[in-house]
Order: structure tokens, then sequence, then C-alpha cells
């Protein structure tokens, strides 16, 4: 019995911390790997997620709208941030990673000043459950399944859609899309907008388990970045996935072993080791072996 | 020309001084002795980041004293000004603005550091340069040093009292969830000899890096430990997540806290019943206001002055206190030479505080004040179920600390205790 709960307990934090590290960094990747954009301020559309939910919930609006309605309040921040600011910095990495993070600062200090240093949390749905001595929330596993499904929902996307099709053309070379008639400003403004819209509705739905304030997301950034930097971008939904796993499973074991510091520098020290080996995250390292088996 | 760097609630803060500091400005601008300028207190409070939320009160309970003591025409006929720097939560920026303070401003005080690390990171700068320097925050205590004196509650009147407490409600065996640094680890040590001085057993003990915001495993790591409570203390907004997840995940086991509740508010800010059963022994949160009249008026005077204070937590009170005891200081020395200001407040002030009467100990540096044990209930109000009384800081005395002869400069340990050592390994 007592196995099992330690059992049913690793696996719970596992998929715990799965859930985190695929929530907060999905926005990210789909940025960096479509566009090459790294987009510094992903933890303030995290956070303009879980203010729009914050703010939608207190206003009556039923919790899994007020979710969906921060994803759209981070797409749309995410869209104009892209006619503005980022398309001027297409193909300069290190101007676009310096803007950004000026638009970081400039949202997150712009919510101190307007809505002071917190607002309040929306309560956790669902409840719990007790498994011998230990007792798991069910919120929490639900957001791996969430997690999941945006993954899901993201490759599908990108897979049989018109749009997806049009985004792969578009990233691949632009100039041909243009040639063919894709409108690629059109496509840059709406991936980007994907990207927030997906940081939006995870900081939504992690903001059911949070405090929430201007500085909610940077909690959540240096593991995305972790995330995406392990995944690498030449192959977004695996590179996520495998990322998110691997990274998981060191975290977890650490964490449960010796203690949440442990956790921490065990999952940096291996995030060292991959970008040792595969420069370019674990997904160019897929693609390459694809390639080589010549399903590429 | 102020002073007030204009991030955060600074810049609301300053609606209601500036014109004050205006006028002072103007006044300064007349050829003049420096001594007929305003006298300076120079806050780093953080305005922004990680501990925004505990602070942002502590910088507008200074504001709200300098106010009230201008109004009654300042201290040796000449006004108090606020210098304020947003700390931002930075160890580093808490150095920098500590020398601008001294160096630049010429601040005749600084009152500086949330965390420990904030606090000497300001601390020693104000030492370096023989500047009387305030830590209004409660803390893990043991700082003996002639230019530093401390207003919020220490380790034996909140550790001590609050460990004994719990342990004869609930039972002996306790669980620690402590910030990994200076504050939390010392707070920890203190807890294992409240733990061997009452019976009580420590049967986890967790030490958590700042910023962290992932509890599942510690949720758990409680729930395998069986403890008859927790002892926390979790420090900034991050580490306050601990309780949303622990609701979550169904852990309901009493804890006790001495940095929750009293400066970030979280039974405010969480749904209920997140922080049922926490228990907090407090000089001084608003709903003392419940309970003491003083409180009260405090309470209608910072929120008339600030209408959008979140929370009338400790940290107003004390910086409230520490301006307050400054300013009779200077009056009583009849100039704000260091030297003579540091006599006058080892002459054994006291003041009406919201909470009660407290006493500035001159031996020690620290307040006599009343405690009391506040209870979250399960809609979130809050009862006080016991009442301490005054509690003295009566630790450094025992271990032979009296400043007014000799400045020790250095911070107590628990185990410099030789009645604390016996329980240092259990």
């Amino acid at each position: 019995m007592d196995t099992l709960t330690d059992v049913a307990s690793f696996l719970y934090q596992y998929a715990d911390t799965i859930a985190t590290l695929v929530l907060s960094a999905i926005g990210l990747i789909i940025i960096f790997g479509m566009m090459g954009v790294i987009n510094m301020a992903h933890g303030e559309m995290m956070m303009i997620g879980a203010y729009t939910t914050s703010f939608s919930y207190y206003a009556g609006v039923p919790t899994p709208i007020a979710i969906a309605l921060g994803g759209l309040g981070a797409a749309l921040a995410g869209v104009v941030l892209e006619r503005l600011v980022v398309r001027r910095f297409y193909g300069q990495l290190l101007s676009s990673l310096v803007a950004t993070w000026g638009v970081s600062l400039i949202l997150s200090q712009g919510a101190l000043l307007v809505f002071g240093s917190l607002i309040r949390s929306v309560p956790t749905p669902f409840g719990s459950i007790a498994l011998g001595d230990v007792s798991f929330s069910i919120y929490r596993l639900f957001l791996f399944l969430a997690g999941l499904a945006l993954i899901l929902g993201v490759w599908a996307l990108l897979r049989f859609t018109r749009f997806g099709l049009d985004v792969r053309a578009t990233m691949q070379d632009p100039t041909m899309a243009r040639a063919l008639g894709v409108d690629t400003k059109r496509i840059y403004a709406f991936t980007f907008g994907l990207g927030t819209g997906l940081a939006g509705l995870a900081g939504g739905l992690l903001a059911l388990t949070s405090t929430i304030g201007p500085f909610y997301g940077q909690s959540y950034t240096p593991q995305a970045f972790i995330t995406v930097v392990v995944g690498g971008g030449a192959e977004l939904i695996s590179g996520l996935l495998a990322s998110a796993l691997s990274l998981g499973a060191v975290k977890t074991i650490f964490t449960s072993h010796y203690n949440i510091l442990m956790g921490q520098v065990a999952m940096l020290v291996f995030a060292l080791v991959v970008i040792r080996f595969m420069p370019a995250g674990i997904s160019e390292w897929i693609a390459r072996r694809r390639l080589r088996s010549g399903r590429g | 020309m102020t002073h007030f760097t204009t991030s955060g609630r600074a810049r609301r803060l300053c609606a209601g001084l500036c014109l004050a500091t205006t006028a002072v400005a103007l006044g300064a601008a007349l050829p003049a002795q420096a001594d007929d300028g305003p006298i300076k207190i120079c806050v780093i409070d953080d305005a922004s980041g990680d501990f925004a939320p505990a602070v942002i009160p502590k910088t507008m309970g200074a504001a709200l004293a300098v106010e009230q003591i201008n109004a009654a025409g300042g201290v040796l006929g000449r006004e108090l000004e606020l210098i304020h720097y947003d700390g931002q939560s930075d160890v580093r920026r808490h150095q920098e603005f500590a020398q601008k303070c001294i160096l630049d401003d010429e601040a005749n005080v600084v009152m500086a550091g949330y965390t420990s690390s904030e606090r000497e990171a300001a601390r020693a700068v104000a030492s370096e340069n023989g500047t009387i320097f305030w830590h209004n925050n409660q803390g893990e205590g043991g700082i003996a040093d002639k230019h530093s004196f401390f207003t919020g509650p220490i380790p034996e009147q909140q550790i001590l009292t609050g460990i004994k407490y719990m342990i004869e409600k609930y039972g002996p065996k306790m669980y620690v969830l402590a910030a990994d640094y200076g504050f939390g680890q010392v707070s920890a040590l203190w807890t294992k000899a409240a733990a061997g001085l009452y019976g009580g057993e420590i049967v986890g003990e967790e030490f958590i890096p700042l910023g962290n915001s992932e509890y599942s495993s510690t949720i758990q790591n409680v729930q395998q430990a069986k403890p008859d409570f927790m002892v926390h203390y979790l420090v900034g907004a991050n580490q306050g997540q601990f309780y949303p997840q622990a609701q979550a995940a169904g852990l309901e086991i009493p804890a006790v806290s001495t940095v929750n509740l009293q400066q970030g508010f979280e039974h405010l800010r969480f749904s209920p019943p997140a922080l049922q059963d926490l228990y907090v022994p407090v000089a001084y949160i608003e709903e003392v206001g419940q309970v003491a009249d003083s409180a009260k008026s405090f309470n209608e005077a910072i929120r008339a002055k600030f209408p959008d204070i979140e929370y009338v937590n400790q940290p107003a009170r004390s910086a409230y206190i520490a301006v307050n005891l400054m300013a009779d200081a200077w009056e009583k020395a009849g100039s704000t030479d260091t030297d003579a200001t540091i006599k006058a407040l080892e002459s054994g002030l006291s003041f009406d505080a919201p909470e009660g009467r407290v006493f500035l100990d001159p031996a020690t540096h620290h307040l006599t004040m009343d405690m009391r044990m506040a209870q979250v209930q399960e809609d979130h109000s809050i009862v006080f179920v016991h009442d301490f009384g005054p509690i003295e800081p009566w630790w450094l005395r025992k271990l032979g600390v009296n400043l007014v002869r000799e400045n020790d400069g250095k911070q107590f340990l628990p185990w410099d205790d030789p009645d604390f050592a016996p329980y240092k390994s259990e």
C-alpha cells in the first residue's frame, strides 16, 4: 500500500511538473520555433492572460470562459505587439530580444502602476482526492491533460488546416510563399498572436492555483526558456514533448529524493549537458535522425 | 525636485507629500545653514518585485508619520523630509540606494530592507558611514549594533511564544517550511530551540528557494510526515503560492507563521478557506482594530491618507513607530547629531503605538511590545485567540548584550545561548 502511494505520489508530481513546463513554454516555443524571435515579454503575456481571467471571473463570467478570454486577450495583445514592435526586428535575434525585453518591463511596471501589486486570485476548482496518506489536487491533474490537449491542438492546427499550411510555408520560405499568394504579413501577426494567446491561456489556467500580480509570469519564464532551449526549434511538438518529459523527470526525481533546490539545480545541469551535446536542442537531433532514416 | 522615485505606488504616495516636499525644496533654495534645512529620513522599500505587496504599506506608514509630525510643527523647528527609493526586491539596489541616501542625500537616518539579506546589504553601508539605521520588519533577531534599531517582533516575541502555543493546542509534532536564506535558516534554528524547550518534535524540515512557486512535492512530504502542525517561514508573493496549492491538494493541517498574513495579507488575497487555522503571533495587523481603539484610529488615519492601501500590515505600523521614535529622539537630543541622537534613543523612549504602548529597550535597540495570537477562521476573518501581553526583547540581554556600554557589532545566533545549545542536534 505504501509503495502504491509512493508510486502514485511520484507520478502525480511528475505530471504536475510536466504540466507546468508545457504550459509555460508552449507559447514561447511557437514564437521561437516558427519565427526565430525570442519573446522576452512572454511572462507578461501570461500575466495578461491571468489578469483577464481574474477580472472576468469576478465580473461573473464562468471560469472556463474566463480562462478562454485570458487566451484571447493575450492573443490580441500579441497581434498589436507584433504590428507595432516585433515586425521591425525580424531576422535580428538580439535586437528582438532587447525590444521585447523593453516591452516586458513596460507591461509589468505598467500593470503595477495601474492595478497595484496584487489582484484577487481565482479559487481552484474540483477539490482533491485522497490516496493513503497523501491527497492530490484534481485541478493540477486537469492541468496535465490541458497541457497535452494544447500540444495536440497546436499540432493539428499546423498539420491539417490551411492556416497551418500557410504558416509552415511562410516559415520555410517567405519569398516563395508570398509569390504563391500567401499574405505573409498576416501570417506573421497571426503566428505571433497564436504564441501569445497560448501563453495567455496557460497564464489563465495556472492563475487558478496562483497569486496574481504584475510579475506573475516572471516566475514561469525561466523554466519556459529552459524548456524551449532544450527542446530547440527544429521540430516544435516533438521537441517540446521530449524537453518537458526529460526535464520533468530530472526535476521530479531530484526534488522528491533531495529537495526543491536540488530539483532546480539538477534541471539546470541537465539542460547544460543537453545543450553541450545537442546545441540546437533535442528536436534538431530528432530531425537529423529522421533525415538519416529517410523519412524527412 | 522631489526625491521620490516614480516607480510603483511611490507615485501615489507622492501625491500626499509632494506639496510638503516642494515647500521644503523652495526653502532649501534660499541660502541657509545645513542645520536649517529639512531633517532627512531615507527609506528604501520594495515598491516593485516579489516583496512589493508586503512592503508598499510600509512606505505609507512612514509617510503618515512624517505628515503628522510636520503638521504638528516638525522637529526642532525643522520639517521632516521623506526620501523614498524603490529597492525593487533586489539586494544590490538596497546597497546602492543606501549609499545614495547617505552620500548624496546626506540623510539623517536610513530605514531599509524587507528581507534579512536586503537589510544586511543596506545596514552594512549605514554602519560603515556611522549613520543610524532602522529595520522596520519582523526578523530573525540577534543583531546587537550601536547604530541599528528594530521595530518588528523577533524570535522571543514570535517563535518561542508561537511554537509553545501550538504544541499545547495541537501536539508536539511539527513540520517546518522555511525560505532558504538568512531569515528562514535562522528562524528554523529558533524553531529547533523552541521545540526542545517546550517538548516538541520536528518531524520534517524543508528549505524552499525564494521565488519558488511549485509546491506539489512539499505538500505530499508534509502529508506523509503527519505532523500535528506546520511552521511556515514563507517569504514573498511566490512562496505565498503554497496556500492555494495546499488547499487544492486537500492539505488540512493547522500552521503557525511569523511572516505570513501580517505582511502579505494572504487571507485577503486567497479565496477562503485556503488559510483556515493559520496562527500568527502579531504585534500588529489591521484586524487589531477589532480589539484596540488606538489601532482603529491608526487604520482610519492611514486609509484617509492612502485610500488605495491594500492592507494595514505590520510593517506599516513598524515604520510609523520608527519615524515617531526618531522624531522624539531628535527633540530630546536637541540636535540631529548622530551620537547625541543615539544617546537619546537609549534614554528609555516609549511611544503609543497603534497596538499599545511600546518601549525602546536601551540595551538591545529592540522594542517591548504587546503580542497577540491571531487565528484565521474558515471565512478568513481573524479572531485573536490569545493575548501574550507585553513581551520584552529579553534574549540579547540574557546573553549579556548592553549596547549602552558596549557595541558588539554582530549578530547572535540561537546556539550562542548555552541554554539552547543542547537542542542543536534535535
